[in-house]
């Protein structure tokens, strides 16, 4: 699902976002990135869904090279995957129901088509009871889980989350995180940066962890413990 | 593209359109007075240009050769003339020639000129000569009328109010088309702020909208729609600003058969410049907001 070799993405002034990650994630994986502040987790992320290139190195996801990709295909290529942001990313003016729908809209998705489909993403998500609030009449964790279910509108194969809970409190995180494993367990591939060590810890899940770009340890399923270094 | 999802463009094109409020307005006044400003001088330009050229014989000199010349001497003169400096062409046109012109004449008019004249040609041998500026006109037909060429009897040269026609014309090309760019400059960039505060508003959602993975085309299909809008619209109004104008100056005028007023069917010309400043509207339009999405939209 996921192949990154040796991969750098470097800015003019020469600083190192990224330095020599390697990472290779299977299909149907679940796969917490953690790190401390700019340690490169959200350069990673944007790598798969191809915000960024790299500047070396080779970065496949979903079958397509990223670096070599044109930019009129990138769309197409979006399509196949979810992305979820700890500022939700949810447009105020539409209800839940359209902004889960704008997912589909936006790929020319038949009407019927998105009307069968939103109630799926907001079931899976717990939130089909809310469909018509807006926004700005939710919790932040309900707004997130509105944020997954758009994510989730396209039957993407791989779901990238940025933080997903970082505003929120660990109660309401542990909820975001059970839908993430639910999506997972129905066999998407799911990455996930997280500060959050609640998060993580006990989770028996695949850890990489990042500092100062680089990949500092990559601990399979059910081996990680919180790292006793103090972070922020 | 499904009609659904074009539905959806046009919707957000109007919303956005509402939303703008102020700049809207001011996109949509800048191309009605640009426009306006266009059409009018273009359609005045072509009145003048449809009478002009309803005017026989244009740019053209006649001079009649004295009846007692001979044919060396005609042709003489006719030499002579089309040597004379701005002088495109000076041709023969010769008195049998004209007696037999005039009996064809007859023969359409069902008249008997030619056969009253009992076998008698008082018709004078004619040099018609072209010049190749219309400016020189006068010039030449007094060079003609000199002593230089004795000859001849009598010139007939364009009335200068025909050159005055075209002067006039000129300037309205001139003034017309230097206040027409400015204004088209000035229309160019209140439409590009009014896309690029489109762009701002909506930046959330272009995001989004990039991250679900919809195409380039789909994200900027509703700002070209948007910068259309106010081009076609703007120029629709501006048509009906000149046509209103036109129709008020043709029936206090028309009476006195003004060179604006007078000859050709209105509704044949009317067309023409409303299809003409709808299409010029419609492409400043989409020119400027596709320059502004170039500027202001990040590539995916
Ligand atoms: N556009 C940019 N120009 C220059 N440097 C950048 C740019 N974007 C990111 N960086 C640098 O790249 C490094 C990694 O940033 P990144 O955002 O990936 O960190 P992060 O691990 O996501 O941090 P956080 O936990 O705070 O979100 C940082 O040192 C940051 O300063
Ligand atoms: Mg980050």
């Amino acid at each position: 699902m996921i192949d990154l070799h040796d991969v750098s993405v470097e800015y003019d002034q020469g600083h190192r976002a990224l330095r020599g990650v390697t990472l290779h994630v299977e299909d149907g994986e679940f796969v917490f990135i953690i790190g401390a502040t700019g340690a490169g987790k959200t350069m990673l992320l944007k790598l798969l869904y191809r915000e960024e290139t790299p500047t070396s190195g080779r970065v496949v996801v979903n079958g397509c090279d990223v670096a070599a990709m044109r930019p009129g295909d990138v769309p197409r290529f979006r399509r196949r995957m979810g992305v979820v942001f700890q500022d939700f990313g949810l447009l105020p003016g539409l209800t839940v129901f359209e902004n889960v729908a704008f997912a589909l809209r936006v790929t020319g998705a038949r009407r019927r088509a998105i009307r069968a489909r939103v109630p799926e993403c907001l079931e899976t998500v717990g939130l089909m009871a809310r469909c018509d609030a807006f926004p700005g009449q939710l919790s932040g964790g309900e707004q997130q889980r509105v944020a997954i279910a758009r994510a989730l509108a396209n039957h993407p194969a791989l779901l990238v989350a940025d933080e997903p809970t970082g505003n929120l409190d660990p109660t309401t995180s542990l909820g975001i995180a059970e839908v993430l494993y639910r999506i997972n367990e129905a066999g998407t591939t799911v990455v996930v940066s997280t500060h959050d060590h609640a998060m993580v810890d006990n989770q028996l899940r695949r850890v990489v962890e990042l500092a100062a770009g680089a990949v500092i340890r990559d601990e399979a399923q059910g081996s990680y413990q919180q790292s006793p270094r103090p972070e922020e | 593209m499904s009609f659904s999802a074009f539905a959806f463009l046009v919707d957000d094109a109007a919303k956005s359109i509402r939303r703008n409020g102020l700049m809207s307005i001011a996109a949509l006044t800048t191309v009605t007075v640009a426009m306006a400003v266009l059409g009018g001088s273009l359609f005045t330009i072509y009145r003048l240009k449809q009478f002009a050229d309803s005017q026989p014989r244009r740019f053209e000199i006649l001079a009649f050769v004295d009846p007692k010349a001979d044919a060396a001497s005609v042709e003489s003169v006719r030499d002579r003339a089309a040597h004379i400096p701005g002088v495109a062409s000076a041709v023969v046109y010769t008195k049998d020639q004209a007696l037999r012109d005039l009996q064809a004449e007859d023969r359409r008019q069902h008249t008997e000129i030619v056969a009253s004249l009992e076998g008698i040609n008082p018709l004078p041998d004619r040099i018609d000569v072209r010049v190749s500026d219309p400016a020189v006109t006068v010039r030449v037909a007094n060079e003609l009328r000199s002593p230089r060429f004795p000859e001849i009897e009598q010139v007939r040269d364009e009335n200068d109010a025909l050159s005055k026609l075209i002067a006039l014309s000129n300037v309205i090309r001139n003034v017309g088309g230097a206040v027409a760019l400015l204004l088209f400059i000035a229309t160019a960039f209140v439409i590009q702020n009014t896309i690029r505060l489109t762009i701002y508003a909506r930046r959330r959602e272009i995001r989004v909208m990039q991250l679900v993975g919809a195409t380039s085309a789909f994200i900027r299909l509703p700002f070209l729609l948007e910068g259309t809008f106010y081009g076609a619209a703007g120029a629709t109004a501006a048509a009906c600003l000149v046509l209103f104008v036109v129709a008020q100056v043709s029936s206090y005028a028309g009476q006195f058969q003004t060179p604006l007023t007078q000859g050709v069917p209105p509704a044949v010309s009317s067309a023409v410049i409303v299809v003409m400043m709808v299409a010029t509207g419609s492409a400043v339009g989409v020119g400027t907001s596709v320059i502004s999405l170039r500027r202001f939209l990040r590539r995916v």
